[in-house]
């Protein structure tokens, strides 16, 4: 046989020999969520038994295995759903004041949780005039972190823009102010909106569309209580959490985006390797900062990304909770803050206890891919809804295929649910995209 | 087979979610055998398809946009792998004849090529692309495709104990 096609045979049944049903063990929970993103929180909760009963698979994790604030380690899982909910531009950028020197434009960035990175530009080039949008999270001992959406401006305009907003309910932060539960319309979310002098800051609150349950009392009253924030003097905004209630720190999931016409340039802050380019100048391209903490993500045209690699200037990192490099200029002591965080992360995860689980029926054939449903939650019942696209791979495909070829074998199956919510009973009646493919999921409380 | 890139291309209407659903698949397998990890090619699949979904107005206009998914996954997995400080040879799976794979030796040898011409030999033999495809898909230019193709077929003839 050629080496060619010897080549050619081997590569396919590589590809093919991967079977998502067998890495029942690579379930794991997202570690933090978008709000289009939050079906894969939910999964991640799951717990499964095929047939018999059998756990085949527990997916509430160690709590080692929880994402650690100031990890450098990727902490990205993803799921793609068809209709994310899109901000028409009717929000004023914010662009903060930056000096001009000598033909060079530099700024300090301010990031939520403390940290500073001081960066230069070339005058002429574009690099933030569609604004400055911080990105970060927090957790709260659940399995996965809830991520923000924040926007400069008042909460009811922000949320607004996701379609015309309703509050569902109104909190009081303990402080003289007032939390309210949005429900933009058509947007299948529900967030926590809190103000913060001039910044806006959505909590995703799970629910609807996106699959998840809600938050539970108790979360949701630790969240209105224990979030706060503020402008700083130059504008930029700056968050705290009362414990358990903690920001997140460095790594990958901290960043600060700057906007342009031409593309966009996020500024991970995160430690890392300085690196050259991951690839070619083309639609994305990344690199490590000479500091080792900038992870540099570019996405736009060749012209630009190619701009912002020979003009991007990074100078001073400053990360918030470290009090300077070791001797050797490595910031290794993070470590053993990290390691400390963990611990203390597992600490909270004890203090809050083990969730009521319930337990989910399912009957009917399951769009491994797409499933489209319908959601509403009232008076303690819910029927979840929306179209995704799943995955959180292999997280919820495996879920799913597992799922799917007990049905395909005629087995009974049913899921256990060990989530944060309330003690609801939730009927899932969800239609895949082909009418061929269909699922009928009941959870109810069994404890 | 064989369409450039970034030409009006076939699937004008089609949604992102009938785009992902047709496609996820298979780019996650071709990342699968060039990453080979399934974490990584899965993780790179999704944040690969979360960026196309941000910029589905433009990549669905590209004639062939899971193209521009393999790549940019690829991209990021590497990376990632930067970023994390792991060398790719730190999360290479090994293949054995456990996996079932007919010539394990041939999938041996091809792990233990670099990642960019790893890159080319699964474009070129698993997704069966043209040389003019693979350049388009990888940014690189057809001369560099032929010549990292030369050197990987070299290399693997040579672990193989093949004569070329």
């Amino acid at each position: 046989m050629k080496l060619e096609d010897r080549i050619r045979a081997t590569l396919h049944a590589e590809a093919e020999r991967f079977e998502p049903q067998l890495a029942a063990t690579q379930l794991k929970p997202a570690t933090r969520i978008r709000p289009w993103m939050a079906f894969a929180g939910a999964a991640a909760a799951l717990v499964v038994i095929v047939g018999t009963g059998v756990l085949l698979s527990r997916s509430q994790p160690p709590a080692d295995t929880l994402p650690p604030p100031g990890s450098s380690q990727p902490q990205t899982s993803t799921t793609a759903q068809v209709s994310p909910p899109t901000v028409p531009g009717a929000l004023v950028p914010w662009v903060p004041e930056y000096s001009v020197d000598g033909g060079s434009a530099s700024v300090v960035l301010e990031y939520i949780e403390g940290s500073s990175v001081e960066i230069s530009w070339p005058e002429d080039l574009d690099l933030m005039s569609e604004g400055v949008v911080p990105y970060g999270y927090a957790s709260l001992g659940e399995a996965a972190s809830r991520d923000f959406f924040i926007r400069r401006g008042n909460v009811e305009e922000v949320v607004n823009q996701f379609g015309a907003a309703t509050v569902l309910e109104s909190y009081s932060d303990m402080r003289g102010g007032t939390v309210n539960l949005w429900r933009p319309e058509g947007a299948g979310v529900d967030y926590l909106g809190f103000q913060f002098d001039d910044w806006a800051v959505l909590v995703y609150e799970g629910g609807t569309q996106v699959g998840t349950p809600p938050m539970s009392i108790r979360n949701r009253q630790l969240w209105v209580e224990g979030f706060r924030g503020e402008s700083t003097p130059n504008g930029f905004l700056r968050l705290y959490g009362d414990e358990p209630l903690r920001i997140g720190a460095a790594g990958a999931n901290l960043s600060m985006t700057l906007r342009s016409p031409e593309g966009s340039v996020e500024l991970h802050l995160t430690q890392c390797e300085a690196s050259e380019p991951s690839g070619p100048f083309n639609e994305f391209v990344s690199w490590c900062d000479e500091s080792g903490w900038v992870d540099v993500h570019v996405t736009g045209s060749e012209d630009f990304a190619r701009s912002v690699y020979e003009g991007l200037d990074i100078g001073a990192v400053f990360v918030a909770g470290v009090s300077g490099p070791d001797s050797d200029g490595s910031y290794a002591h993070l470590q053993d803050e990290v390691a400390a965080a963990d611990e203390r992360w597992g600490e909270t995860l004890e203090m809050m206890g083990p969730n009521p689980a319930y337990r989910m029926r399912l009957s009917g054939n399951l769009g491994l891919i797409a499933i489209d449903a319908s959601s509403e939650v009232r008076d303690g019942s819910a029927t979840v809804a929306g179209t995704w696209v799943t995955s959180d791979a292999p997280m919820v495909e495996t879920l799913f295929q597992l799922i799917e070829n007990a049905i395909a074998r005629g087995e009974e199956v049913s899921v256990l649910f060990h989530g944060d919510g309330y003690p609801i009973r939730i009927t899932w009646d969800s239609r895949g995209i082909d009418d061929e493919m269909w699922l009928d999921v009941e959870l109810e409380w069994i404890e | 087979m064989g369409k450039q890139l970034n030409q009006p291309r076939r699937h004008q209407t089609e949604t992102f979610a009938d785009f992902y659903r047709v496609q996820r698949d298979a780019v996650f397998r071709a990342l699968l055998v060039t990453l080979r990890n399934p974490d990584a090619a899965a993780e790179a699949v999704d944040e690969a398809m979360a960026r196309a979904l941000e910029r589905w107005d433009k990549i669905s206009d590209y004639d062939r946009p899971e193209a521009w998914v393999y790549r940019v996954g690829l991209n990021w997995a590497v990376s990632a792998w930067r970023r994390t400080r792991r060398e790719v040879q730190d999360v290479i799976v090994e293949p054995s004849t456990e996996d079932g794979l007919p010539e394990p030796e041939v999938a041996r040898a091809i792990a233990r090529l670099s990642i960019r011409h790893r890159a080319v030999v699964v474009c070129r033999y698993y997704l069966d692309w043209s040389t003019a495809d693979t350049a388009a898909a990888l940014q690189i230019s057809e001369g560099t495709v032929k010549s990292r193709l030369s050197r990987a077929l070299k290399k693997l003839a040579t672990e193989l104990g093949e004569d070329r």
